[in-house]
């Protein structure tokens, strides 16, 4: 992450990210960086319950939270362990998926690869057909005979105490969703035959699974994988392919947004509700779904350019938005899932997902906007800078003081703020683009005034001027961080860590331009990261620090509640 | 799909308009200018409940109507309990609630058949004595000369100072403190429950307000009653929530269009012959209005205000204010409902049995607030009702 050093240098903010261009090939096994271990977020958890035992099997409960690091919680993943209390959750919601799976006949029966002799004994041999069928997509490979043997030998012992062939099986499935084999993505290197170090097959089945589809490896993959299919180049842009063609796609394009753009913090997200009753838990499940639809529709649908993410008007309303947006959606009429398309016509001012209520609500306090905190995510979030964090002794008095009459807009308090000698620089960082998006209320919803007073929503963004927040989409469009912060997000979330010196120099040489030259399209972009060498090839240890290690010095990583300090 | 039903030709640009209000400029919006073509306004119904009126102060010289418990003790009285007894199961009620003192099966059963055996009061309220509550003795209620007639129990209302309006309704139960409350400061509490179970569960009222031309001075424009395909939508506050889409659902029977006027600001309709609102069937049969007449004020904030009168059946409007909760009303409400049933009955204003003289109807007036919604209708090529913000 470029840091925007010293604030009181605003003119650093011209500064795009910087693109060193070694000579380094689409294919160059130098780069690479060492395999990892990284534990299954909640969602991971609950689409491999999905996808093994069906839709009907709800993997319930909640997990230890994940750990958002490094600007991603696909980073925090390898940095999360596991306590006491935590794997209590687990093994709660592992017994109660293994009871929906055994305990329904029915859902056994469509399950079960096998008919045990007698329901009322132990079956060793069923039990382990069973056990190793599931273990194969659970642990992401073959399930080895020293693993199977004590779950085997556990589902027997409890069948013979139960005198029930399933509650015992139901033992076996719940220890094996405890182990560390299924709830951490354990990646292996092995010798390449021509020098250097690979993940092994299985490994690379599951880096390809969880990043393109975030969910384990389906049949066709192991089968792949256990042919060693994915250790040649044709292999791997078969099934590279074969995964992007597929539905679930749509999965982890909608996974790595979430990620990338926070929208887990809705989870602990509230408005004031004395001042903006609109906002309701419903709303903030909508506005998260609202924005991946919108996500979805462009870049895999549509197959569009990403940059059309911050100017689009296109997008998808649920009735409660449409009412907080105050707009008519009579085609909810026909909707069979509460949802229709829709476009904002040209003069209502929303344009681009900065203008949705996803990303008004998530950057504004409880009871009012804050252009600064909507910048700093501007840049951040979506331009992979860093504004540092204000002074320890800054007063806000003027800025939450929103009934001061001398002060009527956010924009004049602000400037009466910014007045002061220590806070100018870093406002001017923040602020001009965010002001450009304060006739959106803190719940994402239109005004034009503020306390009586008209909004001006001029603003500026590394010294290009616009009027209003649409005006600020297309400024965002041509901006280079926007796309090089893409690429460094996704194929961060790609390897769930940050990216060694060769691979940060390959990423600005090959996979930026590359991005550019296919015209920003993300399917496009996820292929090459697939493909390419640099994601399946491992260090079997690295001494490489991250690329953006040096970086970090030139300026104060902020805290998160710094950042609630911020106005 | 169209947008709007207007009369005018001037139809699209006022759309523009209609829509540039609601998104952009607010609530003023509305009031800010004069119409030049005419507009249509949607609202969902967020409170409605009868218009009673604490404010002239001497509606109930004599004090409110018994309680439930000072009716227990009344009813126990009448049933020759010794003034120990009486104590001791008063004791243990106020202890134990509806279960103890015997409450739960003597104040059922107080009714008696023609050979004095045990009857249930609520199934049959003649079965008990008229206990005489006490009606309402203002002079002043919300609502309208219905009959165009000025009669002793008719009020003068606040509001409009039209005299002989006929609520008996609000005379029958004006004295009964869970009905009571002052018009925009508090709610009546039975009446507003009510009202908060049916429109949690009841397809929400619409109201449209078409043909607007003048927001201050109109001649003609039209006020549709109408219910959508589902209710309607809360916010964090427990309110209706504004700027919804409505679906109107053109097979219910709710859907009543009344021709009105504006003057000063001020909206009203003439006489509708028939006004069919339906609401949840376990808190009241249905309001099946005769000579509904309806006014409507437009608030700055983009709401609307509105009383809404007319005759109803009167054992309708006995069922619908708790005689169909029989015991569980009574205990929790606090009044005594064969009271209350001959309360109405008596009150009753209108369209006389010719056999026996009994009027069958009576005058009642609504309170009803409304919030902003695009109000839609989804066969007539989606023409869809502006909200104001």
């Amino acid at each position: 992450m470029l840091t925007l050093a010293g604030c009181a240098e605003s003119d650093s903010t011209s500064k795009q990210v910087a693109e060193s261009k070694p000579s380094v090939a689409a294919q160059d096994i130098s780069v690479s960086g060492p395999p990892i271990l990284r534990r299954l977020t909640q969602v991971q958890y609950a689409n491999i319950v999905t996808d093994v035992f069906g839709p009907n099997v709800r993997a319930g409960g909640r997990f230890e939270p994940d750990l958002r690091y490094e600007s991603l919680i696909a980073i925090g993943t390898s940095q999360a362990s596991i306590t006491a209390s935590g794997f209590e959750q687990y093994d709660t919601a592992a017994r109660s998926v293994a009871a929906q799976v055994l305990g329904n006949k029915e859902l056994r029966n469509a399950v079960m690869p096998c008919t045990p002799q007698s329901e009322t004994a132990a079956d060793d041999k069923c039990a382990a057909t069973f056990l190793s069928d599931v273990g194969h997509y659970f642990y992401r490979r073959p399930v080895t005979a020293a693993e199977l043997q004590p779950l085997v030998k556990m589902a027997s012992e409890a069948a013979k105490a139960t005198g029930d062939f399933y509650a015992g099986l139901q033992t076996g499935l719940s220890v094996m969703m405890v182990s560390p084999q299924f709830l951490f993505r354990q990646e292996r290197a092995e010798p390449a035959p021509g020098g250097g170090t690979r993940l092994d097959a299985s490994s690379k089945a599951s880096r390809l699974s969880f990043f393109l589809w975030n969910t384990t490896p389906d049949a066709e993959l192991l089968r792949a994988a256990e042919a060693g299919e994915l250790h040649t180049q044709k292999g791997i842009e078969k099934q590279v392919d074969r995964m992007l063609a597929s539905p679930k796609v749509r999965q982890g394009v909608r996974a790595f947004f979430t990620d990338f753009l926070e929208l887990d913090k809705f989870e602990t997200l509230s408005k004031d509700s004395q001042i903006y009753p609109e906002y309701t838990s419903e709303v903030a499940h909508d506005a998260q779904e609202q924005t991946l639809r919108t996500v979805v529709d462009l870049l895999l649908t549509q197959n569009g350019d990403y940059r059309e993410l911050f100017s689009t008007r296109k997008t998808y309303l649920s009735p409660v938005l449409a009412a907080v947006y105050g707009v008519p959606a009579p085609s909810l009429y026909n909707s069979r899932d509460g949802w229709t398309p829709y476009e904002f016509p040209e003069s209502a001012g929303h344009a681009g997902i900065l203008t949705q209520i996803s990303f008004g609500a998530l950057h504004s306090h409880p009871g009012r906007t804050s252009p600064t905190l909507r910048g700093k995510a501007l840049r951040e979030v979506l331009m992979c800078q860093r504004v540092p964090a204000p002074p320890g002794n800054v007063s806000f008095n003027v800025v939450q003081d929103t009934t001061n009459p001398t002060y009527k807009t956010v924009r004049q308090r602000l400037q009466a703020h910014a007045g002061e000698a220590m806070c100018i620089g870093c406002h001017k960082l923040t602020d001009p683009m965010g002001l450009s998006l304060e006739q959106f209320n803190t719940v994402g919803g239109f005004r034009s005034n503020e306390n009586g007073a008209p909004i001006d929503t001029s603003g500026e963004l590394d010294g290009k001027k616009f009027t209003d927040a649409a005006g600020l989409g297309v400024v965002l469009r041509d901006n280079k961080a926007i796309t090089s912060c893409l690429v460094d997000r996704y194929y961060s979330f790609a390897i769930g860590r940050k990216p060694t010196k060769p691979e940060a120099a390959w990423l600005n040489a090959y996979l930026k331009p590359k991005f550019e030259s296919l015209g920003y399209r993300v399917p496009q972009l996820l292929r090459t990261i697939a493909t390419s060498s640099a994601f399946l090839t491992v260090t079997p240890s690295s001494n490489e620090p991250p690329a953006a290690e040096e970086k970090k010095a030139e300026g104060s990583p902020s805290s998160p509640s710094v950042k609630e300090k911020q106005s | 799909m169209m947008l709007v039903n207007l009369k005018s030709r001037k139809t699209v640009s006022r759309l523009a308009k209609t829509l540039a209000c609601t998104a952009a400029v607010g609530a003023l919006c509305a009031f800010s200018q004069a119409a030049n073509a005419s507009e249509t306004r949607g609202y969902v119904i967020s409170w409605w409940h009868i218009a009673t009126s604490m404010e002239g102060g001497d509606d109930c010289p004599q004090g409110v109507n018994p309680n439930a418990q000072q009716v227990f003790v009344r009813i126990l009285r009448e049933q020759g309990f010794p003034p120990a007894e009486i104590e001791k199961r008063l004791i243990e009620h106020q202890e134990k609630g509806p279960a103890g003192g015997g409450y739960g099966k003597i104040m059922p059963m107080r009714g008696k058949d023609k050979d004095g055996n045990p009857v249930n009061v609520y199934q049959f309220p003649e079965s008990a004595k008229d206990p005489n509550l006490k009606r309402s003795q203002s002079k002043i209620a919300y609502g309208f000369n219905l009959d165009g007639v000025n009669s002793p129990d008719d009020f003068t209302d606040p509001e409009t100072k039209e005299t002989g309006v006929d609520n008996a309704f609000y005379r029958a139960t004006g004295c009964i403190d869970s009905f009571r409350a002052t018009a925009g400061v508090s709610r009546p509490n039975v009446p507003g429950f009510m009202w908060e179970v049916t429109r949690e569960h009841t397809p929400a009222w619409l109201v449209e307000v078409s043909g607007i031309d003048d927001y201050k001075n109109d001649d003609e424009v039209y006020v549709s009653f109408l219910q959508a395909t589902l209710p309607a939508t809360k916010d964090a506050a427990m309110e209706v929530r504004k700027n919804m889409t409505m679906f109107v659902d053109k097979g219910s029977r709710m859907n009543a269009k009344i021709r009105g006027h504006i003057k000063d600001g001020l909206l009203v309709t003439d006489k509708a012959d028939e006004v069919h609102l339906i609401p949840d069937p376990y808190v009241m049969p249905g309001y099946d209005f005769r000579d509904a007449k309806v006014r409507v004020k437009f608030n700055e904030d983009g709401t609307i205000r509105g009383i809404f009168g007319g005759y109803l059946n009167w054992l309708s409007v006995y069922w619908g204010s708790g005689g169909s909760n029989g015991s569980t009303w009574e205990y929790s409400q606090g009044a005594d409902l064969p009271g209350m049933y001959y309360a109405i009955k008596k009150s009753a204003d209108a369209d006389p049995d010719p056999k026996t003289g009994q009027n069958r109807e009576i005058s009642a007036s609504y309170w009803f607030d409304a919030v902003p919604a695009f109000v839609v209708h989804p066969d007539d090529n989606a023409k869809v009702a502006g909200a104001t913000k």
